[in-house]
């Protein structure tokens, strides 16, 4: 799991992540307030695939998730604020209907 | 912004864009500089300014040597916009930007390209579960979040991997392994060009230190034939097949992946520049002249999108692009701009060492087991792969018709070369003959919201 | 041409265009026994023909072109069973919204004109009508014109299966194969190509936007423009439409593809380079016809573009096609599709293997005609 190297400092910040109520620290990067609370399955690909982020620059959108309603968003390239609802995304299946 | 016109438009604010950026605003050009990133930096420097506080010693020293680059930058004057994303470059040199939503078209008279690297994907199976990262994205949570994992595993080889494990020890943090697939026959190939690369003592220094604290502070596993990653909804372990046919199987929910880092060329290949393929990198590089002059006269090319060459020579190729524009503006820059060729040849000198040391060998770059996932977004199979060459796929974008791969969010960024080199390997032609997925704007997507914005508002 | 009419010619067919002209004309001519050679410069449906949106529409058709559209309509029906395929055309619906007042009112007029002219294919549907098949249309809409019936298909994979059931058939392809010259040699044709040369009497062009060129080579005059209409393709949504969309007074093309990915195109052109196979996407058009999209489907704020593209089209003077004998015999032209030839690929597949057995087409080509374009070769020369 994924810890703090420095003392942690800042602003606590509330968020929710399919429903389970999450703390960050104000300017986080949200791909990196989840990491830092244990989790580390963001997304469901095609045929359920779980999947998480792993480049962490941006580029191989493995980190899509639904923020405030809003579907495909970069976790890893989006500062949290306060009340951010986040949710974990499913892919629709072959038959386009949105499993999970 | 809107509508706007300048004389100079840097795309990348990593070393390179940064430096550039000193160059162009010195000679008083008008200047903007674009990078997708919340801060300036790159890669390389991610979010060095807002570490000056803090510093944390584990970071290193090759990360605070940015520090002076990104302090003048902060100051040079250069119009800065940051989070923000060029999807596209028109052969009429207008800029397609979109940031926060909202896209616009700028244009100006000279674009330098410095969008950097990306990570050479590592396809090997299980690489899609989560708790499996890239070893830069693990460097990354490091530099811009102060985030590391106790007890992860790192696997592959090159100067990132090691330096990356480096500053996970230093950081107090457990390392678990470090497997390392550096095999002895690319020892064999580099070695004749280690003379060439005892001009950068300070680099073989500094990368000897990173190796002897690795060696110090954990399990090194060395000559490895093959590496599979353990779990069903989460990583769980690595398992790692050594070449004498033993196995080795570490627990582990951390695994970090590298294995070198490429030109980005998804900007550089959507604008329709010329490219090739470089044998010694194997990786697709834009075709430059010495100041990073590509196939468009307007156009330029610095750092490590025109040929991996790191962060100091990215520098110095962004000084050396700023300085041909300057001149090229009627401010000759002779004596410059001789200094920054030299400079850049210097610094290149440990190139064909570490090109040569750090190449994975075949068993690494195409996937090693039919279900191992090879195009991520699409998740399609090397299974998938193979049966779509079976059936008659010829080169990369007929493939992309027959299986999907390629057709993702990630244009590409995660597969293409590795799809590529299995064309290339079925149908017995080079990877130049074979070419890459022709790309196409947006370069990364962009909502429709956000596109129709050049026109106005979204309907309600 | 010492040859019977309506009987297979000994030397094979040379048919110039492995798109899906090329391959529907190669196909009817295997199936009818008839040996064809098909030569391609890049790779099957490597342009328009495995590009396109896939629309598979009568509905808003030149007149003149509705027969053709509704005979090649009797193939898209059959489509599987002719292939050997398994979902190869999406029967839905095909509807253009009207948005405005204008857009109603051109409605009406399009379906007085068809009536009197004797189609009854498409018809006026009201806005409570349109709202219940496509509950997520803008409120605002007014009703539309539509066709039942119509529908879409993946452009590559049907093209891709002409080709393939076609060589099953035993016709052959060779790509990449570029035409350098045709040549009149006593009785037959001398195809000269970048991999030899190739006897035959009869030749079919089917070289898309690269049509001019080929005709030229046989001496035909028939000049048509190289433009590269755009696309748009979207993450995969969930499905909330069967139907194909388009606008009255406009020019959206608008599909909900069976994986939930949207197909957006309108009319929009990139920038076209046939001679070097490129394409350049112009972001102003994109956006203009993505607003367009957004007025029918407000709810698509926030759905992502993955990719834009363009294909390379040939657009005559009239926007109809040329299909039909060249001036010199054993020449036969069908290209200039002028971008809604997709369709109609079917049906003049099967009108161009007619004329190359000398048999009776189903439907009149004379709208079609090579020679309505007539300039003789010292007039072209003279601007
Ligand atoms: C994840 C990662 C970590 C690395 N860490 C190190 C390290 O610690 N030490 C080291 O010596 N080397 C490191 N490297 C190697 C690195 O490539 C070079 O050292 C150096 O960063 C290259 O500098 P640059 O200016 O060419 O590109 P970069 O530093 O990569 O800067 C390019 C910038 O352009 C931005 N960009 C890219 N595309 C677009 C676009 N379309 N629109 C707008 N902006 C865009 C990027 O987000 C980035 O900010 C790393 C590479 C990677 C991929
Ligand atoms: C973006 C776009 C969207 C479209 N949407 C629709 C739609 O929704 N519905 C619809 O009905 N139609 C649509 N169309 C039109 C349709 O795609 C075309 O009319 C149709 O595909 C034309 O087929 P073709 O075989 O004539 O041309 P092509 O597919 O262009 O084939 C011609 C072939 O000839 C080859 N060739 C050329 N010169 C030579 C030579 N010298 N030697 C050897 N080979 C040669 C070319 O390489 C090419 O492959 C669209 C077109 C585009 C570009
Ligand atoms: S982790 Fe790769 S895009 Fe976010």
């Amino acid at each position: 799991m994924f810890k703090s190297t420095m003392p942690e400092k800042g602003r606590i910040v509330h968020l929710q992540f399919d429903g389970e109520a999450i703390t960050a620290f104000d300017g986080d990067n949200l791909a990196a307030a989840l990491l830092r609370s244990g989790k580390v399955k963001f997304r469901t690909a095609a045929k359920n695939d779980p999947r998480g982020p792993y480049c962490m620059m941006g580029v191989c959108f493995e980190c899509l998730v639904k923020i405030d309603g809003r579907p495909n968003q970069q976790a890893c390239q989006i500062t949290v604020h306060d009340g951010m609802i986040v949710q974990r995304q499913n892919a629709p299946d072959s038959a386009g209907k949105v499993s999970g | 912004m809107a509508n706007q016109h300048f004389q100079i438009a840097i795309i990348g604010a990593g070393p390179a864009g940064m430096a550039a950026a000193l160059t162009t605003t010195k000679a008083g050009l008008e200047t903007i500089v674009i990078d997708d990133q919340k801060g300036s930096g790159g890669q390389v420097y991610r979010n060095l300014l807002a570490n000056q506080e803090a510093s944390p010693a584990y970071l290193g020293k090759s990360y605070y040597d940015g520090t002076e680059l990104a302090q003048s930058f902060a100051n040079c004057g250069a119009v800065y916009q940051p989070d923000c994303t060029v999807w596209q470059i028109t052969n009429t040199h207008e800029i397609a930007l979109v940031s926060r939503g909202k896209a616009e078209l700028i244009t100006a008279d000279y674009i330098i390209i410095a969008t950097g690297a990306i990570e050479r994907p590592m396809p090997v199976k299980g690489w899609t579960l989560p708790g499996v990262m890239s070893v830069g994205g693990a460097q990354t949570l490091l530099k811009q979040a102060a985030l590391g994992a106790d007890d992860a595993v790192f696997v592959g080889s090159g100067p990132l991997l090691y330096l990356t494990a480096w500053q996970y020890i230093k950081a107090g943090l457990a390392v678990r392994a470090v497997i390392d697939i550096t095999g002895g026959k690319q020892w064999r190939s580099a070695i004749p060009y280690a003379p060439l690369a005892l001009l950068q003592p300070d680099m073989l220094v500094m990368g000897r230190e990173w190796l002897g604290d690795i060696r110090r502070n954990t399990e090194v596993i060395t000559k490895v034939s093959a590496i599979e990653i353990i779990g069903q909804s989460q990583a769980q372990g690595v398992s790692c097949t050594l070449s004498s046919g033993d196995k080795i199987d570490i627990d582990a929910n951390h695994i970090f992946l590298h294995q070198g880092v490429v030109p980005n060329v998804n900007l550089t290949m959507a604008t329709g520049l010329a490219h090739q393929w470089d044998h010694q990198a194997h990786c697709w590089r834009p075709v430059i002249d010495v100041t990073g002059k590509s196939s468009d006269e307007q156009i330029y090319i610095a750092g490590d999108g025109g040929g991996i060459g790191g962060a100091k020579a990215a520098a110095i190729a962004g000084r050396l692009a700023a300085s041909a524009i300057v001149a090229r503006c009627g401010k000759p820059r002779f004596l410059a701009q001789l200094y920054y060729k030299l400079r850049h040849l210097h610094y290149l000198s440990i190139r064909p060492f570490l090109d040569r040391l750090y190449l994975p060998s075949a068993d690494f770059r195409l996937a090693q087991t039919d279900e191992t996932i090879i195009c991520r977004c699409e998740a399609v199979s090397k299974a998938g792969v193979n049966a779509a060459l079976a059936s008659g796929a010829s080169g990369p974008n007929q493939l992309k018709a027959f299986c999907r791969a390629g057709m993702g969010r990630c244009q590409g960024r995660g597969c293409g070369l590795v799809v590529q080199e299995m064309i290339a390997s079925h149908t017995g032609q080079s990877m130049a003959e074979t070419g890459y997925y022709r790309l196409r704007p947006p370069v990364k997507p962009i909502t429709l919201a956000a596109l129709a914005s050049l026109e106005g508002p979204w309907p309600d | 041409m010492a040859r019977l009419t309506g009987m297979a010619a000994t030397r094979p067919v040379v048919i110039i265009g492995a798109g899906i002209q090329g391959c529907a004309t190669a196909f009817f001519l295997s199936q009818r026994g008839q040996s064809v050679i098909v030569l391609e410069k890049d790779h099957v449906g490597r342009h328009a023909s495995g590009v396109n949106a896939g629309g598979v529409r009568r509905l808003g058709r030149d007149i003149a072109e509705i027969p053709l559209s509704v005979a090649s309509m009797d193939w898209w029906n059959q489509i599987d069973q002719l292939l050997d395929i398994d979902r190869g055309f999406h029967r839905q619906f095909y509807v253009k919204v009207a948005l405005d007042d204008a857009g109603a009112d051109l409605a009406f007029r399009r379906i007085q004109q068809l009536h009197s002219a004797g189609f009854q294919h498409e018809t006026w549907i009201d806005r409570d009508q349109l709202l219940c098949r496509i509950p997520h249309l803008t409120k605002s809409v007014f009703g539309g014109v539509l066709v039942e019936g119509d529908g879409w298909a993946l452009p590559w994979k049907i093209t891709r299966a002409f080709h393939d059931k076609a060589a099953a058939l035993g016709a052959q392809f060779r790509t990449p194969v570029t035409v350098t010259s045709i040549d009149k040699s006593g009785e037959h044709w001398q195809v000269t190509t970048d991999a030899g040369m190739i006897e035959t009497d009869i030749v079919v062009n089917c070289a898309g936007a690269w049509g001019t060129q080929i005709a030229e080579m046989t001496g035909d005059v028939l000049p048509i423009d190289a433009y590269a209409p755009m696309l748009v393709i979207t993450d995969r949504q969930p499905m909330f439409l069967q139907s194909v969309v388009g606008v009255m007074g406009g020019t959206l093309s608008f599909k909900q593809l069976d994986n939930g990915s949207m197909v957006i195109g309108g009319g929009k052109r990139g920038v076209a380079d046939a001679a070097r196979n490129l394409t350049q996407i112009i972001p102003a058009g994109l956006s203009s016809f993505v607003m367009t999209a957004g007025r029918v489907f407000p709810h698509l704020r926030d759905v992502a573009i993955l990719r834009a593209w363009a294909g390379i089209e040939g657009y005559t003077k009239d926007n109809l096609p040329i299909i039909g004998n060249g001036s010199q015999a054993g020449i036969i032209h069908g290209f200039g599709f002028s971008a809604h030839g997709f369709q109609l690929g079917p049906a003049v597949g099967e009108a161009l293997a007619d004329l190359a057995m000398a048999r009776q087409t189903r439907v009149n080509l004379t709208p079609f005609s090579p020679h309505r374009f007539a300039v003789s070769p010292d007039q072209a020369a003279g601007h």
